[in-house]
């Protein structure tokens, strides 16, 4: 080889060399950009993360504050747009929520949604917060359910018997109803078995006598209800006298009986709600909680043994005489008249057919004929939410273990 | 003396010129190399630190919403307001300020945690605080609503 053609091949090699040195720079500088923009893109997830849950911490605190001032409000509204893609079907309320403006979100767009089941969880909330940076192209997203206190938990069923009232019952024609009480398999008149339980219990039977104890007389005389139409069920009364109720400030037990912590302004909520949803008998799920102020006849037979409701007849319905059920109608779950402890407004009334419990503030005198009254021991699962043990059901609470996370 | 041809004289002194251009394009090629690698190592450290706030602002945040029993700086922002610690990771001295505030709601607060470092090559790595530092800042709030929790049974 000449000696020019070495140098040639020098050059040629030290040429190769830095154009090999160039690459190696450049794929590192590219590793490193994109390390860099690794590291720029964490900061900015982690702010969008931490913006969000601040969106839903301000909610939470939001959502607080409104069920201490106005409970029965926050859920007056319904916007479809708000339900997220797997809370779409018919039993989801959504709305969103707008959050207090004075904090900085440091260029995030918010969006704080509220959904919860109408039907099976009325008092649990799912709240949803995302944040979004145009910017950056970062967002976060978190969501936590809380349980609200839109109902409360209804303890244990304790009056096992399809007519649980406060005052006296008879019949307008002696031995024209029919009630069927629990047998042994837990259900009125089955046709499995001979009745075991209550078919008529009363918290309050005059005392005629005087001498401070309920006789079996004076039960008798209270609750004159045909043996044949009580299908060999009990009767039930207090063993001892009690105060007669009184109208001027009519008391709770039967409603607490039924519905434990749960207050009529609740079930009115919830009710309104549904009707709010569009949710009815023909709905898939069906609606399970009515409330009416009308005081027209109710002639419209709904729930079923796996999906009773409850009707409530308001102090509104049962001004001057509480709604009758028309004879051909048939509710399958509970029944509550706001008599307002007036014999009165519960004269002269129908029940239908009532397959579960009707229950009433006062006593139900000169019931007209055909009115049935079937135990169903499912009856209260209409109102039935399922409540943690010993929760305080009177405040806003997160549930534990609920809280998740999304980039 | 009798001059004598030499026939490789020239190509030799070619070598000389060509072997001196080589170690130009050689020593230049090496300096973008070195001053890349530099800039690459600065950078890396610089992510590195980056990402060691982040992780420390977030766990700052974290320990301070689980709250006195977790985390004991918590009872001391509750009460001042301001909380400030100093760790060292990998070198490099990082302070971390964390401020409660409150809010138009009485059950919210703000919670802003800020990181400050040295970034790799400043000359005084003691002060985080001296200008050029990196900062990172994240932002939250804490609500006080409670998640319930049963109580085991007996």
């Amino acid at each position: 080889m000449k000696a020019p053609d070495r140098g040639a091949i020098t050059l040629l090699m030290v040429t190769l060399l830095v154009l090999l040195a160039s690459m190696v720079g450049l794929f590192t500088a590219r590793s490193l950009l994109s390390e860099r923009l690794s590291a720029n893109n964490g900061v900015w997830a982690a702010q969008a993360q931490q913006t969000a849950q601040a969106a839903l911490e301000t909610a939470l605190a939001q959502i607080e504050q409104s069920f201490s001032t106005t409970p029965n409000t926050f859920w007056s509204t319904h916007d479809p747009q708000q339900c997220l893609t797997a809370y779409s079907s018919m039993e989801w309320q959504c709305r969103s929520l707008q959050l207090d403006a004075g904090w900085d979100t440091q260029g995030h767009t918010l969006l704080v949604r509220v959904m919860r089941d109408v039907v099976n969880s009325p008092h649990v909330a799912l709240v949803h917060a995302q944040a979004r940076h145009a910017g950056n192209h970062s967002s976060g997203q978190v969501q936590q359910s809380v349980y609200l206190p839109t109902a409360g938990p209804i303890g244990a069923a304790n009056k096992a018997t399809p007519l649980l009232t406060q005052g006296c019952v008879n019949e307008a024609v002696a031995g024209s109803t029919r009630f069927c009480a629990a047998d042994a398999n837990q259900n009125g008149c089955s046709g499995k078995g001979q009745a075991i339980g209550t078919a008529i219990q009363s918290l309050y039977v005059p005392d005629l006598d005087g001498n401070g104890l309920i006789s079996t007389s004076e039960q008798q005389a209270c609750l004159k209800v045909n043996p044949g139409s009580l299908q060999g069920g009990a009767l039930a009364t207090p063993a001892t006298a009690l105060p007669a109720p009184n109208p001027a400030a009519c008391d709770s037990a039967v409603w607490t009986s039924l519905f434990g912590a749960t207050t009529p302004a609740q079930i009115q909520a919830i009710s309104e709600a549904q009707a709010l949803k569009g949710l009815s008998s023909q709905t898939q799920p069906a609606r399970s909680v009515y409330w009416t102020d009308s005081p027209a006849e109710w002639s419209q037979s709904v729930g079923t043994t796996s999906a009773p409701v409850v009707v409530v007849f308001s102090a509104l319905a049962c001004a001057s005489q509480c709604p009758r059920i028309s004879p051909s109608t048939q509710i399958v779950g509970t029944v509550f008249m706001d008599t307002q402890c007036q014999d009165s407004r519960a004269a002269q009334w129908h029940s239908g057919s009532v397959s579960g419990q009707v229950a009433l503030p006062s006593g139900l005198p000169n019931l007209q004929s055909g009115s049935q009254f079937l135990w169903f021991a499912d009856h209260r699962k209409a109102f039935d939410w399922p409540w943690p043990v010993n929760i305080d059901a009177t405040r806003v609470q997160r549930v534990c273990g609920s809280w998740k996370s999304g980039g | 003396m009798n001059k004598r041809s030499n026939p490789g004289g020239q190509a030799q002194g070619f070598t000389l010129i060509e072997a001196l251009v080589a170690a130009a394009l050689l020593g230049l090629g090496m300096m973008g190399a070195i001053s890349l690698a530099m800039h690459s190592i600065q950078s890396a450290g610089s992510s590195r630190q980056q990402s060691t706030a982040l992780t420390l602002a977030q766990n700052t945040i974290d320990c301070l919403r689980s709250g006195p029993a977790l985390c004991t700086d918590s009872s001391a922002l509750a009460s001042t307001g301001q909380t400030q610690e100093t760790q060292t990771w990998s070198g490099t001295l990082y302070q971390i300020n964390s401020t409660l505030s409150s809010t138009s709601l009485t059950h919210l607060h703000g919670l802003q945690v800020t990181v400050k470092w040295q970034p790799t090559g400043n000359s005084s790595p003691h002060n985080p605080m001296a200008p050029g530092s990196g900062e990172l800042a994240l932002s939250t709030r804490l609500s006080s609503v409670p998640v319930f929790v049963q109580a085991a049974m007996p």
